[in-house]
Order: C-alpha cells, then structure tokens, then sequence
C-alpha cells in the first residue's frame, strides 16, 4: 500500500512534492495525429442524490447523539463537539480554546498523556481535539472491534482531563513556535489584520500572540473547559460500523452520569458598521510580493441568501476555471492564483477575495480586483458560467459525502450551525434552483463594494503612493502600529554620537557562508591626539578589502582609503571630507568584469558618514529599545549620499565564538541588502555579529 | 477512454532512468549543511539509502518507520520531543516523494527546539535508531504498527478516489496488480527479527547523509556549533 506518513512536516512535504509536480510534467507532443479535442465533454446529467439515511437521539442528559450508521467498512468515528471555539477565549487570554483541545488527551486521573496515546494507537487508532473560532471537537477513529475503548476514552479525556503543568508548557512552546512560523508568512499577517478590521471587537476578530499565550495559566485551562465542556447542548456524531443500541449503550457508559447545564452564551459585540472602503496597508519592508484581502462581514449561517451568494462567488473566484484565477493568472500573469470565498460561521459570516503577487502589479491587480467584483455585482452571469458553477457545487456534493466520516462531517456542521433539518436534503437542489438575477441580487446583498476592507500586506515604501489613488490608506507596521508615512522615505540628520563608546580595541570576527567558516574580517581602532583611526581587513574567498578610515575627535568624517579585489577586478577609493564637501576618486567592482571609476566632488549634508565605518559608528549611537535612527551615509561605491534607517529592534541573547552576549538587535535599512547587526549592551560597546538579510553571509565576533 | 486517448501513438517505453545512489553505494556517513533565510527554526535530518518498493525488506521498513517516527506514541516524538524536549517536532518519513521503483530514501527529522543545538538533537535521533538496532522492538509495538497498518489499509481505499489511487500504486510499484490483496497479508508476517534485521541493515552509520538546515533569522535560534 502507499505508506502513511502522518508526521508533522506537512508544509514540508507539500512543498518538496510540489517541486517534485511541476519538475516532472510530460510535454506531450500531439503532432502526428487527430488534434486534441479543444472543448473538453459537456457534463452529463446530473443524477439524484439521496443524502444517506442519518438518526438522531436525544440523551438524558441533554447531548444529542447522531448516529451515521454504515456497515461497508469495519471502522468507527465517534466525535464530540462543544460550542467551546477560540470565540469563547478570555480577552488578553486568547488561545486558551485551543490549549484546552491540546491539553484534553494529555492526560487523566489514570492515564497520562504516552498511556492515552499508547492505547489508541496500538489498536491502529487515533484520538485528538481542535478548537475553531465556535466549536470544540474532540475525536477519535479506531476499526469497529475498539468501539468501547473510542467511547470510554472519549469519556475519559473530555470529562476528567487533568491539564497538567508540564504538558501546558510544552504546548505553549509548541504554539509559540507555530505562531511565529505564522507570523513570518505575510499571507497569514494579511489574514489576522483583515479579520481583526472586519469584526473589530467581536471576537472572531481576535488573534493569538505571543503575550497571550504567554498570559495563559493553568488556571485559566481548567476554568474554560469547567465552563464550556458541558454535556447539555453537546453533540455526540457516531458514523460507521455500528448500530444505534450499540453506540446507545456505549454512549451512555462513557457519558450517562455526566450532568450539567449548557454552558453560558454570552451576546458578542456587533462587527462595526463600515462607512466607506478604505485600505490597511500593513508594511513589509523590502517584501518582494503582496497579498491582498478585500472583504466583508455577511450574515447569519441561516440566511437564504447563501445559495445565491455562493454561487456568484464560485462564478467570480471558486476555482481555477473561475474569473479571478482566469484573468489575474492566465490572462495577465500576475499571480498564482486569486480566489473568493464565502465563510459561515456560527454567528455573522464574511466574504473574501485575495490575490498574492509581485509588489510593482499590487496596484494593477487591485484595480483588476475591484472591476471583476464590480461586474458580479452588477451583470448578469452568462448562462455558461452559471451552469459551469451549479454543475461544479451540486455535481461535487456526492464526493463529499462518501464515507461514514465524511457524512457525519456534513450532518454536524449543519447542525452546530444551526441550518435546520432538512439542510443536507435540500442542499443541492437550492443551490440547482439559483437563477442569474438571483446571484446577482445576491451579490449585491454579500458583497459591500462601497464599504470594503482591504488589507494589503507588502513593501509599503513601494506602494503607498500607488494605492492612495485607489482608495484612502492607513499605514501600519507588520505588529499593526499606526505608521506615519513620511517615515517611509525618512530624511537624514546628524545623530550626536556617544564618544565614550568609541575605545581603542582590535575584534576578529570569522565568516559563516552557508554554515562554513570561509574567511574572515579583522577590526581595528586606534585613538591618537586628534584623530581615530578604524581599519578594517576582510577576506573572504576571492574577496579581499582593506579601508582605513580617520575621524575627527568629534566623529566627523577626515579621510577615506580603500583597497582591495573582488573575483579579479581591483577596487580603490582615496576620499577626503571637508567643509561639507568630499573630494577624490572612487574605483569599484561591477557585475560586467570591468571596475566603474568615478571622481568624487560634491557637498554632503551635514554629519554624514562613511559607509565604511558605519560599523563603527553604530556603537556609538544613544542606543534605546524602539528607536529609529535615520543617518545620512555616503556611499563611496557610488558617489551618493543615502538614508540608512537603523531601528533598534529589540534585547536579544546572541552566542558566537567569543561567548553570550546580552545584544541590542539593529536592524538596518535603506542599504543594497538590508541588514542585522548585533551589538553588546555593555559599554564600550562592541558589535557581535553582522548579518546581511536574504544572503547565506555571517560575521560572528571570535574575539 | 477511446475517445480521448486511443489516438495517442504506441511507443516503446523509454529506458529507465539509471540511478546509482543504492545502498551499495553508501561507503561512509555524509554532513551536508545548507542555510535557510526564511527558516524560523534548524532541522536535523538523518536521511538513509533504503531499496526499490517492491523490495522484500519494504514490509519491514514500513512496521520501523511506524515505530519510530509516526503518531504521538512514536520512539522519536515520546523520547525527542516529550522527554527530552529537544525538537517542537520530530518523526520519520518513508520515501517522502512517493514509494519508488529506484533508490528510495528513510528519513528520520526533528525541527530543533529553542536552546538547543542543532548537533544535541542530532545525537538524540542517533541514539533512538541505535535502540532498535541494538535491542530490537517490543511486541506491543510490532502489534501496534500493524494494527495501524491494517486501519491504513481500510481508510485508503474508503473512496472512489482512493480505490483509484491504490491500483495505480499496485501497478505501477509492485511485481503484480494482484498484490492488491495479498499486500496486507506480507505486512501482517514482519516480525520483530526482521525489523532489527533491517534497521542494521539500512539505518547503518556508513548508510547516512546527515543533513542540517540553519535558519537564517534570528540571531539566537541553534546558538554556536
């Protein structure tokens, strides 16, 4: 058989299979025969469904017991669901929803968490619990022999679960961990940021983060769950090998001396009514690419309205035969995909369309955008897009109700949101029944053009200017802090420089490329009467520099000299400063093999500084957590005087050869490659590594 | 089927692609390391030559890649991940490109746990595999990997979809489509010799490429190697 691997690298495997996909599609050449039918086959008639037949049995104790019963395959689901979602998360706390899913088979009075995952594994079973934004479901999968042990651990974890402190703590690491691997995909930061706009202070617009996970106690664990995890308005789905006396009696073993009222449920602030559409752009500096959101909330998961709404949705973005994906990929090549989506909750739903692709088509794409979501609105959908949706949404309904999992997945989710009885029954002939003025009307009811969310994550410093002529913009930094925008094309000043850093010291650091140590850099300052001298010795592979600065004792610029090679072109800059002017010559390597000569005569702007003590001088600077220092550098490659923005990010415990350093992290922009430099707390400060952001390139400090 | 396809000339099949990196071929253990700018947190992946899936050693292979790195009760995730607290995750994966009628590849991964390094957690996944070349497997464990086995078996062919699925992998890595159903029958005879025996055989020190991938962010993620 195919082998299971059920490990925990999903994104990993995905992404080396789809490498693997797309390096290894034939090119089928077709030439020497019939031509190859240019329309592929009209859909056949679409034959009834009969929704399989389901039971339902209310418990003494107020859960309800649905019963899925299928004897083709020995195998057994049994899953409970609690209205216990992230939803229900204390403010400041949020996350604890699903710590409590994790936290339920890690361990009970008498089983702890490797017993528990013992017991159902060694059968070939499994067991687990997840929390989303309404509901908290706890399940478990054995082959249909082990019904009594699916049961009575179901009972066991989600009555007596014991939350003990060590299994918190390494689920905080582990969430923590997830989060920043969340954070650091900008798909995701646009995602949390249009949720948090759409719903404000209702809580499906609230997000995890690292200090909440941090807040959360064990305390705040066992209350949620004594709170939510409560038999009466519970849902106990059975589906498989198994008959309804049977899954009755096992039921009630596991469940019958379980009592308790539903637990409480609290009316949620209303999302905010929107006046107007308008656009969030959340900064990242240097993002080759943007992801776009635009949206809005809906309405209630029982609203008539979603058949017609789902299908003009599918029609403007369901799939890769759908509009979005047709135009912005094939059509213009913008894009991977671009899609639109219409989600139900068990409160107020929202619709979406979102695109990802290179920052300079962001404008151009929003623009595309917001024209297809016009047309849905207002046109009347061609009869063939119109029968190509229904036939996809009504004709793929069967293949999402084939095996006993499957059926009892769709039967809860109607039920836990309240769709009424006959819901799974109807479904596909209301979607059938949908006409073009219905989607239209529909549309036009789900989709708020004139008061939209749009969130658009990207290099803001590019497309600020861009978006303004489409819609007003708000600016934020990637944690949501209000931006002012004027910081995006900062103006350079002089800094007054902390002189009593700056100590004579020799600092060896060695090169890490890839990993591997592959040359090194040697710093050296020397303070004499009037002057300070910083040289600096680098070499790396073919790559060998040498530059000798000297300063006033101010810090002010006096001379410049530089020697060096980069793979067989030599390089030299002789530069002096004075009187706001800096004079000389300037050699450099280019990409083409031939070395660009310039003479050097211009004024700079007062305090500006050498890139080549940059390094230097970034020791020296009044240092503070959360400052941003905008230095006017002059770039001797290029003749130029540049902005670099240094932003001390944060304290950081940084190890290198030379020992552990407590560190201020600067991170360094307006540079060829932006940068992160490393330097010591401890006065006279030093710098401790040297990182380029998106190079295989460290310095490390040896001593 | 006609329709579409019967016009498609007849060819001879193209010759097999050569693939000389088999078992033979491993002479002594290999340290490959490659830095990652966009990784968040180091890996450490032991990665072992293992042979072609219609090999008699795969059904053995199959019930020690279970034992090892697969579920919560796993060697790699109880020891690794829960004991010792070296990895937010770790596991094994049998051919993660798919089964293969080439060279096929066991590989053995944890993604390194903040403090430690990546080297210590390499170490712990080396001593787990040592176990089980030294001391063999527990006959709770052999039960285990074969119950889960035979829930695979049934959950794999549940749907259409995964009915299609499974013929295509009988027929296209087996010797016979027939195994189809007598494939299970071969997993449900491993014993706990022939998983010891494999794991000497494959998981051999001289049969390993060890590889590391650094996370390029994050100044404090690994610390000095």
């Amino acid at each position: 058989m195919k082998p299971r691997n059920v490990g925990r690298l999903d994104g990993w495997k995905v992404g080396m299979l789809t490498v693997w996909t797309l390096s290894n599609i034939p090119t089928f050449q077709l030439s020497a025969q019939e031509p190859f039918p240019t329309r592929p086959p009209a859909p056949v008639r679409l034959r009834p469904v009969q929704f399989p037949p389901f039971r339902e049995v209310a418990l003494p104790n107020g859960m309800t017991l649905l019963l899925v019963e299928n004897h083709e395959q020995p195998t057994l689901s049994v899953s409970l669901s609690f209205r216990a979602g992230s939803a229900y998360d204390p403010a400041g706390k949020e996350g604890v929803a699903a710590i409590v899913a994790e936290l339920l088979t890690k361990g009970t009075p008498t089983q702890n968490a490797e017993q528990i995952a013992e017991a159902i594994e060694g059968v070939g079973g499994s067991i687990g619990a997840s929390a989303g934004d309404d509901f908290l479901a706890v399940s478990a999968d054995v082959l249909s022999d082990h019904a009594e042990l699916a049961f009575s651990l179901l009972g066991d974890v989600t009555r007596r679960a014991t939350f003990p402190d060590q299994e918190l703590e390494l689920a905080r690491t582990r969430f923590l961990s997830a989060l920043e691997v969340e954070l650091s995909q900008a798909q995701n930061v646009a995602g949390r940021a249009f949720q948090q706009e759409i719903y404000g202070r209702n809580p499906y617009g609230r997000n995890t983060s690292a200090a909440a996970y941090k807040a959360i106690t064990r305390d705040d664990v066992v209350g949620f769950a004594g709170r939510r995890l409560r038999p009466t308005g519970s849902l106990l789905v059975v589906a498989g090998d198994i008959t309804l006396p049977r899954a009755r009696e096992l039921a009630t073993q596991a469940f019958g001396s379980w009592h308790g009222a539903a637990p409480p449920a609290p009316a949620f602030p209303a999302p905010p009514a929107k006046r107007g559409t308008d656009i969030l752009l959340v900064n990242r500096p240097g993002s080759v690419q943007s992801n776009i959101v635009i949206g809005n909330t809906t309405f209630l998961p029982t609203d008539t309205t979603y058949y017609a709404a789902r299908i003009a949705t599918h029609v403007l973005g369901g799939g890769s035969d759908s509009r979005l994906f047709i135009i912005l990929r094939e059509q213009k090549s913008w894009t991977y995909g671009s899609y639109a989506a219409l989600r139900r909750n068990r409160g107020v739903g929202f619709w979406q369309a979102t695109f990802e692709g290179r920052t300079e088509v962001t404008d151009s794409a929003l623009t595309e955008l917001l024209h297809q979501i016009d047309r849905i609105r207002t046109e009347a959908i061609p009869d063939s897009e119109l029968v190509a949706a229904k036939g996809f949404l009504v004709g793929s309904f069967p293949l999402t109700i084939e095996t006993p999992r499957q059926i009892a997945q769709v039967v809860s989710t109607s039920r836990l949101l309240g769709l009424g009885s006959d819901y799974v029954q109807h479904y596909r002939e209301r979607l059938a029944r949908v006409s073009a003025a219905r989607a239209r009307a529909a549309a036009q009811r789900a989709i708020h053009r004139d008061a939209f969310t749009i969130v658009v994550v990207g290099d803001a410093k590019a497309l600020y200017d861009r978006l303004k002529a489409i819609a007003p913009v708000r600016l934020v930094d990637i944690a949501g802090k209000a931006t002012d925008p004027a910081e995006l094309n900062p103006k350079g000043g002089p800094v007054a420089f902390d002189r009593s850093q700056i100590v004579a010291r020799s600092d060896t650091f060695h090169a890490l490329v890839q990993g591997n140590v592959l040359g090194g850099q040697a710093a050296k300052v020397d303070v004499m009467g009037d002057s300070i001298v910083y040289t600096e010795a680098t070499t790396i592979g073919q790559f060998q520099q040498l530059s000798r600065v000297v300063l006033n004792s101010d810090l002010s610029m006096r001379r410049t000299d530089q020697t060096g090679t980069v793979q067989g072109q030599h390089t030299e800059i002789h530069l002096s400063y004075a009187e706001g002017r800096v004079k000389g010559t300037s050699m450099s390597p280019q990409p083409g093999g031939t070395p660009k000569s310039i003479t050097v005569d211009t004024t700079i702007p007062a305090g500006t500084i050498d890139d080549n003590v940059l390094a230097l001088l970034l020791t020296a600077l009044p240092l503070e957590q959360g400052k941003t220092f905008n230095l006017n550098v002059f770039s001797t490659g290029e003749g130029t005087t540049k902005v670099v923005s240094v932003k001390v990010a944060a304290f950081e415990n940084v190890a290198v050869p030379a020992g552990t350093f407590p560190a201020y992290r600067l991170e360094l922009s307006g540079m060829q490659l932006p940068l992160v430099m490393h330097v010591t707390q401890q006065a006279p400060r030093r710098i401790v590594r040297i990182a380029p952001t998106g190079a295989p390139l460290v310095f490390e400090l040896v001593k | 089927m006609n329709q579409y396809f019967a016009g498609v000339p007849s060819h001879a099949a193209p010759e097999a692609p050569r693939c000389d990196a088999g078992t033979a071929a491993a002479k002594a253990a290999q340290r490959r390391e490659v830095h990652d700018p966009h990784a968040n947190l180091d890996l450490v992946m032991r990665l072992y030559r293992i042979p072609e899936h219609r090999s008699a050693d795969t059904p053995a292979l199959e019930v020690l890649n279970i034992i090892l790195g697969q579920g919560e009760s796993s060697r790699l995730n109880v020891s690794v991940v829960r004991r010792d607290k070296a990895a937010v995750g770790a596991g094994s994966i049998l051919n993660p490109y798919g089964s293969r009628n080439g060279p096929g590849v066991l590989a053995a991964y944890g993604i390194v746990n903040q403090g430690v390094s990546a080297d210590r957690l390499d170490s712990l996944l080396s001593q787990q595999l040592d176990s089980i070349r030294a001391n063999g497997i527990s006959a709770a464990e052999l039960d285990k990997a074969k119950n889960i086995l035979r829930a695979g078996f049934i959950d794999n062919r549940e749907t259409t979809f995964g009915k299609a699925e499974e013929l295509h992998h009988y027929l296209t890595f087996h010797s016979t489509i027939d195994e189809i159903n007598t494939d299970l029958d071969h997993l449900l005879t491993v014993t706990s010799d022939d998983v010891k025996r494999v794991a000497n055989a494959y998981l051999a020190p001289a049969n390993l490429t060890r590889l590391i991938v650094r996370a390029g962010a994050g100044p404090t993620s690994g610390g000095g190697q």
